[in-house]
């Protein structure tokens, strides 16, 4: 089948014309009855895998909620964005999720939930990033089970999650907190440790990290009741290695290939599921896999959507609004390059040292904890391996980094790479502002095709 | 100025910096007349922070790592001859590993001073600075109205708020900003001597009560029993515009004290005795009171 965006109710047409699919899938249009309206207005991959990409996205909650029947403990794991969920997913009978995911439900559900209403009356405005919409999940309790326990980093995170999970646990859901370092450069006296894409990072921090992970393993064990051991870790790296190289081989198809073989959002959608696996690690693997098979496969027949002169961009921060990475592809471009701040959640962990180091090294290769000069350095690296003809940085309303990131990253891609860069900003629903993004984007195209 | 090191929270003992042979100097004491304007989305306290770090013709400045936006400020700083240092400040703080970091990163900064140019630090002296040092008794007050004050750090434009609630009779029993009273660090001499590093990292940073520690409750423990113990009439929160922390704070404070309450947005390019909208709603508390 040649690739094309389609509507969702043209995608429901393949509904009961694929065999073998599991139990959760069922024609998306079931979910805009339960209020995901967003649905109407988005544009869709039309093959098989995306199908089942988007039911098993939209089922996270009723699945969780079948864990929490079945006697699965359930793990919330916020703000780390990749490194929790690998120890947690590692013990029988546990499943992790991410309650920060609650920042889509207003986009999905175009404000109908109520989530960010109830978040103003617990007086976390609009002047905080969109992941309030967390909080009001909390008070609803209508997205998602109620986790058995919460684990949340702090230190060097942004102040909006950082509050807003205090008033979680002020409302008595207890977190157990732990402390993420600001990752920094080492003095010249201090001994090193290299990270995952091998720049040199302070051992002491390491160390702090793996006390800290050492910490959390003991929680987890008395939990659970699971011994924690190093051989079970080492097996949930394995594990997580491979949804990471599937991934890796998914972006690199994408992003190298002459066209478009995979719109933008269902790359981020796939991106999303190396956080926390979306509840299900083995159904992640299966997608995933099912995934780099069609695009490869379109890659080998000259299967592209739209014509081949899209300009290539790459993307930065991910967007509150999933309408937006459609509007990618209707002006003219494509996803060439991401950075939807999980970039260390890409990476493989090393196999070869004991497994709360090589978790520890996960962490600190988290570029949001370092400064933007850093992340700035890995997105001017992809930047060039990809050969992306320019960049966009996607301002989350409210949060408190992109305040500064945006000049840091822009001035250091326009120095190292030449390529022209834009910011725009995208609120949960970003009809209001569509045209002012359309012109962005269109002149950012107008520029790199001048250039 | 050159033996002068700038810093900017109540988490950096100045002593510290004393004791390597510079002269400590707070961010918050300095000209506000550096601010012009603010940026987009920038926290106006932090940026204040910036523009005074970038005019400052001293050794060194040292920020710190307390919040997102005073983190990632400090990496616009650099066309100031004087040097950086970010110290790294745990969120958490009831582990060890959280009290571990804040000792290191004070060896850490003696490194860095002492490369900057001071001397080894002088231990015997930290003692003798810390004789003086106690927390001020709660001021004594009349028939006036008693008020808490919290919020982000004063600075110098504050002196205006403190004289118009005055004008309404009421005074300011309680100092809970960032830098009032919770921030004056009760140091045990005896333990100072025998093991510098550990005593500030108890001092300074385990026993601080901040509104930013996660978990918050050791702050709220600490209020709870000051606002009883000086009978507060009523609170007063000054925010800065993006300050995520203090802001989300504000209904819990509503609900935990039940006492009246008055937030205000601050803007430090406007002092209070001239915000004639901060007057009104002043004014208006004062008669509710």
């Amino acid at each position: 089948m040649k690739p094309k965006k389609v509507t969702v109710e043209k995608l429901d047409e393949l509904h009961g014309k694929t065999p073998g699919l599991p139990a959760y899938c069922g024609k998306l249009c079931r979910h805009i009855d339960d209020g995901d309206h967003r649905l109407t207005k988005l544009e869709f991959d039309n093959s098989a895998i995306s199908y089942r990409l988007w039911n098993f996205l939209l089922t996270e909650e009723d699945r969780l909620r079948e864990a929490r029947a079945a006697g699965k403990y359930i793990i919330g794991t916020m703000k780390d964005l990749g490194t929790i969920p690998v120890m947690t997913y590692s013990i029988p009978n546990t499943i992790a999720f991410y309650p920060d995911g609650a920042w889509w439900i207003p986009c999905v559900m175009e404000l109908s939930g109520g989530l960010l209403l109830e978040a103003d009356n617990l007086g976390i405005d609009e002047s905080f990033c969109p992941v309030r919409a967390m909080l009001g999940a909390f008070v609803t309790e209508k997205h998602f089970p109620l986790p058995d326990l919460l684990i949340c980093s702090s230190g060097a995170v942004c102040d909006d999650f950082s509050a807003i999970a205090q008033r979680i646990e002020a409302m008595g859901h207890p977190i157990e907190w732990w402390e993420m370092p600001h990752i920094r450069k080492p003095t010249p006296e201090e001994k090193t440790i290299p990270l995952l894409d091998g720049s040199p990072a302070p051992k002491i921090q390491h160390e702090y990290l793996i006390d800290e992970f050492t910490r959390l393993r003991l929680l987890l064990q008395e939990k659970t009741g699971v011994e924690v051991s190093d051989k079970i870790l080492s097996a949930g790296i394995k594990r997580s290695n491979k949804i990471r190289q599937l991934l890796h081989e998914l972006r690199d198809t994408v992003f190298l290939a002459e066209g478009i073989v995979l719109p933008a959002l269902e790359l981020l959608i796939a991106e999303m599921l190396a956080i926390h696996y979306c509840s299900d690690i083995d159904e992640t693997e299966i997608i995933l896999q099912e995934m780099v098979n069609e695009v490869k496969n379109r890659v080998a027949n000259g299967f592209f959507i739209g014509n081949k002169s899209a300009t290539k961009v790459f993307w930065v921060n991910p967007v509150a609004d999933l309408r937006v990475m459609n509007m990618l592809e209707e002006y003219g471009c494509r996803l060439c390059g991401t950075d939807f701040m999980f970039t260390h959640a890409l990476d493989q962990i090393p196999e070869d040292i004991p497994p709360l180091e090589a978790l520890a090294l996960a962490a600190m290769s988290d570029s949001m904890t370092s400064g933007s000069t850093q992340r700035a350095a890995r997105i001017c690296k992809d930047i060039k391996k990809i050969g992306s003809e320019a960049l966009i940085i996607s301002k989350i309303p409210g949060a408190s980094h992109c305040a500064f990131e945006g000049k840091i990253i822009s001035e250091i891609v326009k120095r190292e790479c030449g390529i022209p860069v834009i910011e725009i900003e995208v609120p949960p629903m970003a009809d209001v502002m569509m045209m002012n993004i359309k012109t962005k984007i269109k002149t950012l195209k107008e520029i790199v095709d001048i250039l | 100025m050159k033996n002068k090191v700038l810093y900017s929270s109540q988490y950096i003992p100045p002593e510290w910096i004393k004791i390597h042979g510079f002269q400590p100097v707070n961010m918050i004491s300095q000209n506000n007349n550096a601010f012009q304007e603010s940026s987009e989305g920038v926290c106006p306290y932090a940026e204040l922070m910036f523009k005074q770090a970038e005019l400052f013709d001293g050794s060194a400045v040292v920020f710190t790592t307390r919040c997102d936006q005073m983190r990632r400020i400090s990496e616009l700083y650099s066309s100031s001859g004087a040097k950086l240092f970010l110290m790294n400040i745990p969120a958490t703080w009831q582990n060890q590993t959280a009290i571990g970091i804040y000792k290191d990163e004070l060896k850490r900064l003696s490194s860095f001073l002492i490369q900057t140019g001071g001397t080894e630090p002088d231990f015997e002296n930290l003692v003798t600075l810390f004789k003086n040092k106690k927390r001020p008794d709660p001021p004594k007050v009349g028939n006036e109205k008693r008020i808490a004050l919290m919020g982000g750090p004063a600075i110098d434009f504050d002196s205006g708020l403190i004289n118009l609630i005055q004008e309404h009779s009421a005074k300011i029993c309680l100092d809970a900003t960032e830098i009032g009273e919770l921030a004056i660090p009760d140091v045990n001499l005896k333990k100072l001597a025998d093991d510098p590093y550990s005593e500030l990292a108890i001092a300074y940073f385990a026993n601080m009560p901040d509104i930013a520690k996660r978990p918050n409750k050791q702050f709220y423990e600490h209020i709870d029993e000051m606002v009883k113990q000086r009978n507060i009439d009523a609170i007063i929160v000054r925010t800065y515009p993006w300050c995520d922390i203090w802001h989300a704070e504000i209904p819990r404070i509503k609900e935990l004290f039940k006492l009246p309450l008055l937030h205000f947005t601050a803007d430090v390019c406007t002092s209070p005795k001239n915000d004639s909208r901060l007057k009104t709603r002043l004014k208006a508390f004062f008669e509710i009171l």
